[in-house]
């Protein structure tokens, strides 16, 4: 073995060490890691599960036209048929298609509750990382009120918003962005304060940064990735929310107009003399998007915490 | 050959044969393991060295079984007592870990129930070893008594937060003991622990090993520990054990070009900055799951060939034992070693940053506490301050405050070139902001992730320099450069780069508005010593070419004697002992002092007479009367130093000291090493 070890040979082995490679992690670098989750995630039957379901609904509520020709609002003198050829969902007690209303009922609800989710994410997000940062009297106070909101009901709650202020969907979205609110500030708060422990914030007030500067710019990027995870969460829960207003009553609508929650509070008494369809499908309809979003927000959970 | 190794196979403690291990991650398994091999007979202590990431770990939970849930072991096998591990049922193998096998963990905190009394846990462990229920209680004070812990009646009704780290250690250590076994296995059980307490950690192991006759697996990163340790070393790298034999031949002949490497970049035999740089490995330990079909260490080697690429380097048995994997073990002298620095070390005679009277009191729920009393240092022009003391003696809060982050109490102040600084980083003016920076020990919590390279340096170079767009930019690669980062580590994210990158990141971003002192704390503690090599010679560099003063924060006395030229030694908030590096190790000493440098576990093997540290360093929330070192103190003078606060004063010029016994009894009093 001695042969091999010629001066050539040192100098040789010296040029393949590539001495500008030192340090790097090449093994896994960002864009390799980011890769591989998203191959992860679409390898995950739940997600691809659940991403189709709510895509079919993202398309429902943009295009209805393309999934029913059958106006939802329409009575037809056929009352109350069972599922079948004719109406693949059957017709309600005044002659109205299921399935079109089953479409048509998606586009409500994927209004209201993506943007309740969206602002109780933004308030909760901003609340936060001030309280997470300062700590002191601000995280005292905002603590305490999130505290008294989660420990009151949150139905009970919202109805004494809706019943006060009117049930039109701008309320409705704010008092479930209010419900949400306390939930994704006690995450982001969390997140924050185990940020702000950390040495790159000390090393920000080292060198004179704002506050300001400091939560925006250097933890807010930092958080951002439990916001996300937040959002797909909250906006199952909001789903749900909504659709249960709807139930109560408490929701405004055109009674003619096609909403899940609505038409199940509309029909559910006539499940017990065997006309079912229209509220079971509606009802699936509300399950299905549910369960899709949970769906979604643990596959994607988990995909980022592999 | 094979029917020596047959029988040694039945009867050694352990025995692991061409052990290949993967970890899927994300999907895809991962070589970590890529035929380990070795063997621990019984009543031997064998350790295991090897940089991070190399497979140390992974081979220890192996040795038991325990493999995380995304572990799988593909091929080899694990020996016990001449029983395979891989091929046991899960009831077999609690049966064996129960009674023949331990485990002590690097964190005791986290391997404690912190809801349960410290009796109850010991007991519970002697419980399943199969003791009668009766007896428990009994043989748990028997076990606390065993490890030496003090006042073990009171420890077994003590919950474990009322335990400082080194007690809890003990306690770990007494529970793993408990079944009296074969094997015990102890994954870097000191690393979180201060040198005195590791001193102390590794005498009892090595005494109760020496007792029960168990044989013992060390992991530890620190090759003086290993040495003062074991019997035995295998060196990892890139899960292969390449080279192992007895500490004294590996340790002192090294025989792979790794192995030397690891011992060229430790400080050893009292080198200083002044006189050799250390020896840094170049490039990085191979990723889990590379493929690495002939040596393993081929892409970092020195005097590696084309046969190094083409074959499987053989096994070179030398005397006693000791083998390397090594295609030229015949020609290990050709690996180059550091090089020798000429440096004419001038410190400066101007105090460009002054520690004046700097007392800080923190009040917590009505208590005060002094964490620091009095403390007046200054650091010329081009001077290294090492700092050491035990966790908890006042070092972080010193750099804190000096840093603006705590504001000093009344009386004090933090001076730049004579003129004093506003107290509160946030009312500093830019100047003095500019001329004092910090280097964290991890950087991974010190550098936002979120950020490229580049926003990290040039937002640091705007506000401190004042410049900005283009003209930072162009700073920004200047001083990459002068750390050796190259541009496209400038549009990298931290997660990107290794530790020993990210810390020269750190070190950058201390620099770019030209300090006059950086402050590090602890800046290589949590790196390999190949890279911490590299991270002391940047930083030496750094000092030689911009004149900069560091106040170096350390545990590691091997480093602080390499780099610092003055030393302080901290005990509860005071300064004990103010003197030149060389004075440090020339002595006299102060009795703490004395007691740390003791309790350093040395890679050259020297046997020192260690002076034990009784008990914890007390809390500064009630300091000891008189001198706050009496209570531990080997040389307490009883009337005298429990009453009277001896003052810091000058023994001989440079060498101040706090201490009631004249220098010159010191100086006979101890022995020098």
């Amino acid at each position: 073995m001695a042969e091999e070890t010629t001066p050539t040979g040192v100098t040789d082995s010296a040029a393949v060490l590539d001495i500008d490679e030192e340090g790097v992690v090449d093994g896994a670098t960002r864009r390799q890691v980011q890769r591989e989750q998203f191959k992860l995630l679409l390898k995950s039957p739940g997600f691809l599960i659940g991403f189709s379901i709510f895509m079919f609904w993202v398309v429902a509520s943009f295009f209805p036209g393309w999934f029913t020709t059958v106006d939802p609002k329409e009575f037809t003198p056929q009352l109350d048929i069972p599922p079948g050829s004719d109406a693949w969902f059957g017709t309600d007690k005044l002659g109205r298609d299921v399935f079109s209303r089953v479409i048509f009922g998606a586009r409500p609800i994927m209004i209201v509750a993506p943007l309740a989710a969206g602002l109780a994410v933004i308030a909760g997000t901003l609340l936060g990382l001030a309280a997470g940062y300062y700590r002191g009297w601000f995280d005292e106070i905002v603590s305490r009120i999130a505290e008294a909101l989660l420990s009151t009901p949150a139905i009970l709650l919202a109805i004494l918003i809706v019943v006060t202020f009117g049930s039109t969907d701008p309320v409705i979205i704010g008092t479930v962005a209010v419900l949400f609110t306390p939930p994704v500030y006690r995450t982001v708060r969390a997140a924050a304060l185990s940020e702000s422990r950390l040495d790159y914030v000390t090393s920000a007030k080292m060198r004179g940064e704002s506050s300001l500067f400091i939560i925006a710019r250097e933890i807010l990027p930092n958080v951002i990735g439990v916001t996300v995870v937040e959002f797909t969460v909250r906006l199952g829960y909001a789903i749900f929310t909504v659709a249960t207003l709807a139930f109560l009553g408490i929701k405004a609508g055109n009674a003619t107009d096609a909403d899940w929650g609505i038409d199940v509070s509309a029909t559910w008494e006539r499940i017990v003399s065997g006309s079912w369809w229209p509220t079971i499908f509606p009802a699936l309809a509300i399950a299905s998007l549910v369960i899709a979003v949970n769906l979604i927000a643990d596959s994607i959970e988990e995909a980022l915490s592999s | 050959m094979t029917v020596t190794e047959s029988t040694s196979t039945q009867t050694a403690a352990l025995s692991i044969q061409d052990l290949h291990m993967s970890y899927i991650v994300r999907g895809t398994p991962r070589e970590v393991l890529r035929g380990v091999s070795f063997e621990i007979r019984p009543g031997e202590a064998y350790g295991l060295v090897g940089e991070s990431g190399c497979g140390k770990s992974t081979t220890a939970y192996a040795a038991m079984r325990y493999l995380p849930s995304n572990g799988r072991i593909t091929s080899g096998k694990v020996l016990a007592g001449g029983r395979d591990l891989t091929a046991m049922s899960s009831k077999d193998l609690r049966a064996f870990r129960a009674t023949e096998a331990s485990m002590v963990y690097q964190d005791p905190v986290q391997a404690v129930n912190p809801v349960h009394r410290i009796g109850r846990q010991v007991a519970e462990c002697f419980e399943i070893a199969g003791v009668p229920k009766g007896q428990c209680k009994d043989r748990a004070l028997g076990a606390l008594k065993q490890v030496r812990i003090a006042d073990p009646t009171s420890v077994m009704e003590r919950f474990p937060h009322q335990l400082s780290g080194g007690m809890l250690q003990r306690v770990v250590i007494a529970m793993a003991l408990a079944s009296d076994p074969k094997l015990l296995v102890l994954d870097e059980p000191t690393t979180g622990l201060d040198a005195t307490v590791e001193a102390e950690v590794l005498d009892l192991v090595r005494d109760l090993s020496a007792e029960t006759g168990a044989a013992i697996l060390l992991i530890a990163h620190n090759l003086g520990v290993i040495r003062s340790m074991c019997d035995r070393v295998g060196v990892m790298y890139a899960g292969r054990v390449v080279e192992e034999g007895s500490v004294e031949e590996v340790f002192d002949t090294p025989t792979h070009p790794y192995t030397v490497g690891l011992l060229n970049s430790i400080p050893r035999r009292g080198i200083r900055k002044t006189d050799r740089e250390l020896f840094a490995i170049p490039g990085n330990l191979p990723s889990i799951g590379d493929p690495l079909p002939t040596c393993v260490y081929v892409d970092r080697c020195p005097i590696a060939t084309d046969v190094c690429r083409t074959d499987v380097p053989p096994r070179v048995d030398l005397d006693n034992g000791h083998f390397t994997m090594c295609h030229h073990a015949d020609n290990i002298s050709s690996v180059p070693g550091p090089e020798d620095t000429e440096w004419n070390h001038e410190i400066g005679l101007e105090e460009v940053i002054g520690v004046e009277n700097v007392s800080k009191t923190f009040h917590q729920r009505g208590v005060d506490i002094p964490a620091l009393v009095s403390v007046d240092l200054g650091f010329a022009d081009g001077e290294t301050l090492g700092l050491v003391g035990e966790s908890g003696s006042g070092k972080s809060t010193l750099a804190k405050t000096m840093l603006g982050v705590h504001e000093p109490d009344a009386g004090g102040a933090i001076t730049l070139r004579g003129r004093p600084m506003a107290t509160k980083a946030t009312s500093r003016n830019e100047e003095s902001i500019r001329s004092i920076q910090m280097v964290f020990q991890n950087p991974d919590s010190a550098l936002n992730r979120s950020w490229t390279v580049r926003r990290i340096l040039t937002r640091s170079i705007t506000k401190l320099t004042g410049l900005s767009g283009a003209a930072a930019d162009a700073r920004a690669v200047e001083i990459a450069k002068g750390m050796r980062l190259s541009e496209r580590h400038l549009d990298m994210r931290p997660r990107q780069l290794s530790g020993g990158l990210k810390q020269r990141v750190a070190i950058a971003r201390a620099f770019a508005g030209d300090p006059d002192v950086v402050v590090c704390d602890e800046p290589t503690s949590a790196l390999d010593v190949s890279v911490q090599a590299a991270i002391l010679n940047l930083l030496g560099t750094l000092q030689r070419d911009e004149r900069t003063s560091y106040l170096f924060i350390s545990h590691d006395i091997g480093v602080v004697r390499y780099l610092a030229d003055r030393v302080a030694v901290m005990y509860v908030g005071r300064i004990v002992e103010l003197t030149t590096t060389d004075k440090l190790f020339e002595g006299p000493n102060h009795p703490y002092t004395e007691a740390l440098l003791s309790a350093v576990p040395s890679v050259d093997g020297r046997t020192e007479n260690r002076i034990p540290l009784d008990g914890e360093i007390p809390s500064p929330k009630d300091p000891p009367p008189g001198c706050v070192f009496h209570t531990r103190c080997h040389r307490v003078i009883e009337g005298t130093c429990d009453t009277q606060v001896p003052e810091l004063k000058e023994i001989a010029p440079g060498h101040s000291m706090a201490c009631h016994i004249p220098a010159e009894q010191l100086v006979e009093l101890q022995i020098r090493r």
